[in-house]
């Protein structure tokens, strides 16, 4: 079984992707560990040498992901006491927003924490998710979490500021989520227009809050801004599809840069050339290695992940290195428009028949999320492991190794180019 | 728009009261919409011809999100008025309460906030037993309240405890608009009524009569307020209408009630008069009254672990056990990502020898799941696990299954019973219910232990070793270093219990001659105990040693009881004479330097003093505080006399000012401030000489900086 993160993960890290807010979960500590570390190591803020302040109820020594700690007699008589003295803990520590999050049992149970925030008169600053998002798709539901918080902010687009553009689709469970992030808005700013941030991944309330001012919402990943694009939208804010998929591999990367172009009418050239240059500099080395270039076409692989990434990796290495897709399938909460571009991409390169069918044993790649890919190329099951899904592994790396954008399809060349060695 | 909760004892006329009202509502030229909050949705039935509904919850089991749309589960009935029903799980599964909240957020999402209404009754199911039907209490839900109740001591006491309940989710605004009483014809009702009502500050505003109307309108698939405008009922039930209407209007208070207290009850059922409350009927969740009830987190030991998560991780170190966690997808990617990767590592630096697995299946429980219970999804996880040809089989299940009370049991043994080849244990740790890690590890080590098969024949030269952590021999470098010790003697591993291992080897556990334990801690300990009640066999009475003393008293026993003295005793030569050797060339470094060591996490350190002892460092703390909530969670020392209990991490800031250490070693806690060296220790290995290794980590650790380079680049 693939393992991805589910809707809960994704809620929590959408809040946890707000630099100044904290999630406050109202479930037990063995939620909550798994979710701390996670947030920690992809957005670490606090300064390692001032963990003190943090050895408090509902922090425990830890800064990130607070929680009630609930237990069998919480899940009897309700929490609601918990909340009531752990929010102030919380705001102690002057986050901008605190947002409620129920576990899957806490979910059950009911606490009114709509009384809780009220009797504390933090009305302006801490909100709450009700619903249960457990086993639902992650993507959507970071969308949903950050419309839900967009809504609880309530911005206004009273000054609008043309020439400038946010990101939307990004989340910090994304593969080296800055490096991307930095990368992509360059991109765009080559083109003259101007960052001003990417909700979700890295923006302060302060920047959530004036992002409706931006003219132009550009998508990264439609599953990850389900929802949250639709807000914007709904604020005058020009929204940006990607019309080839997310921006993974040169070909999607060169048809984002256009389609920003065409729809902003700025010149791509200057963010074109850039790309430009990474693909000469990959076709010079192919050609000093063409042995190991050589072996990679004809060689098959599986892909398995989020659609719109799924969907623009398997054109490319099909057209760019010459590779067969022989298992393709993607995560829930696909994007529709992804899924029939994947299918009858696959169709008409007489692929069809790998569409829904998970990483298969004998391929010579496997693209998917980190623990599967490396799991099979240990069993033998295949030669090559890229891990394209979620930050389940590789947190260690220094050198940003992205999916998306330049780097990201620099990297994904790497680890095929570096799995062919001596074969 | 003005909402009303109508709640009473089951039985007692909400739903038949609550149709009348909205009828009057509508009659009185208000745009009403009447919600079932009971899982029989019969509520809004007298309002539809008799016909019942589609519930939300049906229609959110039958229907994906996206197709969803608000006329599927709403529609019009008498006198315009809108009708909408939660319904249930089937009775005996689920958490109908849970259900209420996902109607309230269903009928959120398809916009019913935005239907124009000028008053919504929600009809609530009569006891309040979990917080799921008190959701309608919730401010942003009634802004009034009206009891249905009868002169029956059961049914006031119904609605004494929703009173209380309306205590728990005070808004600030008085919102009880009195009682109705739905006579029942017990004698002396209406008094008995009322001076309840009296009791706890509020009034009767209706009392309706018995009437054969009630049956003659039902019949017919109405409300008598349709059928009898003219009739007494309905006069009564307009009067209903206009009171609230009136204290919509502020033309009339509702109130705060303050319920009866036990005794209260008493006077009243006994017929005395009733004397006066203490206000402890009132518990609210802002403050204890003294019943026992929680007010802070700081009331219990906290839990930083699940139970189910040690079930897992004890199931997943036998690589042919599938395990099926009965839960959330979030749970397992919590669980999973970490512990593959662990083990991805071990493999990749050769540690484990078997390659990784992935046996981890999961019932994938969601929100619609646990309203209407999960046993399907897990009997169907189970034949897909089972038809996979696994012949072992956990089920571990996580808090959801637990509060909803699936019945796994009866799905586990019904499956075994079709499959008795397939060993299918149930492990019903439930989250944190049942406890942290170390607990649900046992849970899980209970049936694993049960595996073993106490006839398989002795077999010379093997030993099990018994841990419920290995860590001290995860690297290649400390795997080989227990293999040469146990070499010595002519023994090699027969199984670890449990590491990296299979059925098939647990099974073949009483092979081996020793049973040796991998360290002397209390969850150690409670796993030979485990053991030994199952094969009756004693585990070897020294753990495998770390550090040098420890290691000559094993190297000793072990001799003996391999009738090998002579090896033994040339072994301890020689490992003294490196020992010695060591001493003496690092011990200038250590003399005298001032040493606290913190030991949170492992019950003996004694390896560490010693060696810190013979290189000539002070030792001026040893501070120890394990896990509270472990039973047996006691420190094993020779040095008992220096060791400080309950060290916290106030007492370290204090000794760090009054001792001025110049190295602090610590396997968990840091202090706030302190310019001398820190230095970690986790598991370093078994036998002698890992010790002296590290003795040379803490030697370079006093001449390295005392902090990194990297941290040059926080952010200003």
């Amino acid at each position: 079984m693939r393992v991805t993160p589910d809707g809960f993960n994704g809620a929590l890290m959408a809040v946890e992707g707000i630099s100044d807010a904290m999630a406050f979960l109202h479930g037990p500590g063995g939620c909550r560990v798994r979710q701390m570390v996670y947030s920690t190591a992809v957005f670490p803020r606090e300064d390692p040498d001032d963990m003190q302040g943090y050895f408090v109820p509902y922090f425990y020594g830890y800064p990130r992901v607070p929680a009630t700690y609930l237990d069998e007699y919480d899940y009897i008589n309700g929490a609601f006491y918990k909340v009531v003295e752990g929010l102030p803990y919380l705001d102690s520590k002057k986050p901008e927003l605190i947002v409620i999050i129920n576990s899957p049992g806490a979910a059950l149970i009911g606490d009114n924490h709509e009384k809780a925030i009220r009797d504390l008169g933090l009305e302006s600053k801490v909100m709450y998710m009700d619903e249960s998002l457990v086993s639902m798709p992650m993507t959507s539901c970071h969308g949903h979490m950050l419309r839900a918080v967009m809504d609880f902010l309530e911005p206004s687009r009273d000054c609008p500021e043309e020439g400038t553009f946010i990101l939307l689709g990004m989340t910090v469970m994304d593969k080296d989520w800055r490096a991307a992030t930095e990368e992509l808005a360059g991109l765009v700013e080559a083109m003259g227009l101007r960052f001003k941030c990417a909700p979700g991944a890295g923006a302060s309330t302060v920047e959530m809050r004036d992002s409706v001012n931006a003219e132009f919402g550009i998508v990264i990943s439609p599953e990850a801004s389900d929802g949250i694009a639709d807000y914007y939208e709904g604020h005058g804010v020009r929204i940006i599809r990607p019309v080839s998929g997310a921006p993974v591999g040169f070909d999607a990367i060169e048809s984002w840069i256009r389609n920003i172009a065409e729809v902003a009418g700025r010149d791509p050239t200057p963010a074109l050339d850039m790309l430009f240059k990474a693909k000469n500099r990959v076709y010079e080395k192919f050609v000093g290695m063409k042995y190991n270039a050589l072996r990679i076409k004809g060689m098959t692989f599986s892909i398995a992940g989020v659609a719109s990434v799924v969907r623009p990796l398997t054109e490319w290495l099909y057209r760019y290195l010459a590779m067969a897709p022989v298992a393709v399938n993607v995560d829930p909460g696909a994007d529709s428009g992804e899924v029939e571009a994947l299918k009858g991409f696959l169709q008409s390169v007489d692929y069809s028949d790998s569409y829904g069918m998970e990483p298969k044993p004998g391929s010579g790649a496997v693209l998917c999320e980190g623990i599967q890919a490396y799991t099979m190329q240990i069993e033998g099951k295949c030669r090559i492991a890229v891990p394209i899904g979620h930050s389940s592994m590789g947190l260690d790396d220094v050198i940003p190794r992205p999916i998306y954008g330049i780097q990201g399809a620099l990297f994904i060349l790497d680890e095929i180019l570096h799995g062919v060695r001596g074969s | 728009m003005y909402q009303v909760a109508v709640y009473g004892k089951g039985g007692i006329g909400k739903s038949t009261m609550s149709a009348n009202i909205s009828v009057s509502l509508a009659e009185k030229g208000l745009k009403v919409m009447q919600v079932g909050c009971d899982p029989k949705h019969d509520s809004t039935r007298l309002l539809l011809g008799g016909r019942p509904q589609t519930t939300v919850l049906e229609y959110v089991r039958n229907v994906p999100v996206g197709r969803r749309r608000l006329e599927d589960v709403i529609e019009t009935g008498t006198s315009g008025v809108l009708c909408t029903e939660a319904g249930g799980p089937e009775p005996g599964i689920g958490c109908a309460g849970r259900g209420i909240l996902t109607t309230f957020d269903t009928l959120k999402k398809l916009g019913a906030d935005k239907l124009d209404t000028d008053v919504r009754i929600y009809d609530v199911l009569g006891d309040v037993v979990c917080g799921g039907f008190a959701v309608p209490l919730r401010g942003e839900y009634a802004d009034g309240i009206v009891l249905v109740t009868s002169g029956e001591f059961m049914a006031m006491y119904a609605a004494n405890n929703i009173m209380k309940g309306l205590a728990n989710f005070d808004t600030g605004e008085p919102r009880l608009i009195g009682i109705i009483l739905n006579s029942r014809g017990v004698e002396g009702e209406e008094e008995l009524v009322r001076r309840f009502a009296k009791a706890a500050g509020t009034e009767v505003i209706a009392v309706i009569p018995r009437h054969r109307l009630f049956s003659e309108a039902e019949a017919n698939g109405h409300t008598v307020r349709e059928m009898y405008p003219d009739s007494e009922v309905s006069v009564a039930v307009d009067s209903i209408a206009q009171r609230i209407i009136d204290v919509r209007d502020g033309r009339c208070r509702a109130v705060s009630p303050t319920p009866l207290d036990d005794d209260q009850m008493s006077d009243l059922a006994a017929g005395r008069e009733i004397r006066p409350g203490n206000g402890s009927a009132i518990r609210t969740r802002n403050g204890c009254t003294g019943c026992g009830r929680r007010t802070s987190i700081k009331d219990v030991p906290i839990m930083h672990s699940c139970a189910t998560y040690g079930a897992v991780a004890a199931y997943l170190k036998i690589e042919d056990v599938a395990v099926v966690l009965h839960g959330p997808l979030s749970c397992v990617y919590m669980m999973d990502t970490a512990r593959a990767k662990s083990v991805l590592e071990l493999f990749s630096r050769g540690i484990y020898k078997s390659r990784p697995n992935h046996n981890l299946f999961c019932t994938r429980m969601d929100d619609s799941v646990s309203i209407f219970g999960g046993t399907r999804l897990l009997e169907d996880t189970l034949r897909d696990v089972v038809s996979h040809g696994y012949r072992d089989v956990a089920v571990v299940t996580t808090c959801m299954p637990g509060i909803i009370g699936d019945d796994c049991r009866t799905v586990v043994d019904r499956i075994s019973m079709e499959n008795p080849s397939v060993n299918i244990d149930l492990v019903e740790a439930d989250g944190d219910i049942a406890g942290e890690y170390n607990d649900g590890f046992m849970m899980a080590m209970d049936h694993i232990v049960q595996m073993i098969d106490s006839d398989v024949p002795k077999e010379e030269g093997l030993v099990n070793i018994i841990a419920t952590s290995f860590f001290d021999v995860h690297t290649r470098e400390h795997a080989e270093g227990l293999t040469r010790m146990l070499s010595r003697f002519g023994l090699r591993e027969n199984c670890r219990l449990v590491d990296e291992t299979t059925s098939e080897s647990i099974r073949g556990f009483c092979r081996a001659s020793f049973d040796m334990m991998l360290n002397d801690t209390a969850n150690c300990r409670e796993l030979a105990a485990k053991v030994k009640e199952r094969t009756g066999r004693e585990p070897f009475p020294v753990p495998i040693p770390v550090g040098l003393y420890d290691y000559e008293e094993w190297i000793t026993l072990m001799g003996e009881s391999m009738g090998m003295e002579d090896r033994a005793a040339e072994e301890i030569r020689c490992i003294e004479e490196e020992y010695a050797a060591f001493v003496s060339e690092h011990a200038p470094r250590f003399a005298g330097k001032r040493v606290i060591i913190i030991n949170k996490l492992t019950h003996n350190v004694d390896w560490l003093i010693d060696i810190l002892k013979d290189l000539g460092a002070d030792i001026v703390r040893v501070g120890f505080s394990p896990s509270p909530r472990k039973a047996g969670c006691e420190p094993v020392s020779r040095h008992m006399d220096m060791i400080v209990r309950d060290y916290d991490t106030d007492r370290l800031n204090e000794d760090m000012v009054a001792l001025d250490p110049d190295l602090l070693i610590s396997d968990l806690v840091k202090p706030v401030s302190g310019k001398c060296r820190l230095a970690r220790f986790s598991k370093i290995g078994v036998g002698a000489t890992p010790v002296l290794e590290y003795a040379e980590y803490l030697e370079n650790i006093m001449r390295l900086p005392q902090d990194a380079g990297w941290k040059e680049g926080r952010k200003v």
